[in-house]
C-alpha cells in the first residue's frame, strides 16, 4: 500500500504539531518500528522548524508544502518553500572531535537529519527550495 | 511540553524531566536549569528516564549546561536515557563528552567517586 499526503503549512513552528500527528498516524498504518518513527519525527521536526523559522522574513505570513509518500518499504518527505535560497547540504558538518570547551552548541539539526535518513537531496528550482528526505522502512 | 521535579540528594541536585525536549521543551528546560545553576548548584544529575524525545535544540541545551558546569568545576550527569535518545547523543558525539549512566542510582553513585 502506498499513500500520499500533502500539507500546506504556515511559517509558524506551531504547525509542527500537525506534521507530527500525521507522521504518527502513518507510522501506525505502516507498522513502522518506534526506532524509525523517532528518526522520522526528528528529521521532520528539524527541517519543518528550519523553514518555519528561517525561510521567510520575521513577521511575514507565508505558506510552504510538505508532501509525504509512504509505502511499506520507503518513506519520502518533500518540503518545498519559496523562501530565501538555502542549501542545507552546503552547511559544514560540526566538528565532533573537539573537547567540550571547544564544541559549538549549534549546527546539529541538519547534521542529524543527514545521519538518520537514508538520503537527503536539495534542489533550487524556479525560486523554490526543494528538500527531499528518504528513509528505508524495510 | 515538559514537566520536571527537582530534589537535592546529598550534594547533588537531581532534575527529573518528563516529556519532549523539543523547541518549546528546550526553552523551559534551559530556564529551569539556569535557575538551578544561578543558585550555585555544582553537581547536577538530570534524570532522563521519562524523556521520550530530544531534538537539536535540546542537544544544544545539554552542551551549554555541560560547558557551564565544566568551566565552574562542577559535574553533570545524565541518567536513564532511552535507546533512541542514546543513539542521537552518539551521532552528535555527545556520548563521549557527557557522563551518561544507565540509572539514577548509578548516576548518584558517580558523584561520590
Amino acid at each position: 500500500m502506498t499513500e500520499q499526503a500533502t500539507l500546506i503549512l504556515k511559517n509558524d513552528v506551531a504547525e509542527l504539531e500537525t506534521v507530527l500527528a500525521l507522521i504518527s498516524e502513518i507510522c501506525a498504518r505502516h507498522s513502522v518500528t518506534p526506532e524509525i518513527e523517532y528518526d522520522l519525527n526528528l528529521a521532520l521536526d528539524e527541517v519543518v522548524t528550519n523553514v518555519a523559522r528561517h525561510a521567510y522574513p520575521a513577521g511575514s505570513e507565508h505558506q510552504f508544502t510538505l508532501e509525504l509518500t509512504v509505502s511499506d518499504v520507503d518513506f519520502v518527505a518533500r518540503i518545498e518553500d519559496d523562501g530565501v535560497a538555502f542549501d542545507p547540504l552546503g552547511h559544514p558538518a560540526p566538528n565532533l572531535d573537539v573537547p567540550l570547551e571547544e564544541r559549538k552548541e549549534g549546527g546539529l539539526g541538519i547534521f542529524l537529519v543527514r545521519q538518520i535518513m537514508t538520503s537527503v537531496e536539495y534542489q533550487r528550482v524556479g525560486g523554490k527550495n526543494i528538500l527531499t528526505l528518504r528513509k528505508k522502512l524495510a | 511540553m515538559i514537566t520536571y521535579y527537582g530534589e537535592k540528594i546529598d550534594q547533588v541536585f537531581v532534575l527529573g524531566v518528563n516529556g519532549r525536549i523539543d523547541l518549546d521543551g528546550a526553552k523551559i528546560f534551559m530556564e529551569e536549569i539556569n535557575e538551578i545553576l544561578d543558585s550555585g548548584q555544582q553537581y547536577i544529575l538530570i534524570d532522563f528516564t521519562d524523556v521520550a524525545y530530544i531534538n537539536s535544540t535540546g542537544l544544544r541545551a545539554l552542551i551549554l549546561v555541560a560547558k557551564r558546569l565544566k568551566s565552574s568545576g562542577g559535574k553533570f550527569v545524565l541518567a536513564g536515557v532511552i535507546d533512541s535518545i542514546q543513539k542521537v547523543l552518539k551521532i552528535s558525539g555527545l556520548d563521549s563528552l557527557l557522563t551518561i549512566l544507565p540509572t539514577k542510582a548509578e548516576g548518584l553513585a558517580s558523584f561520590s567517586q
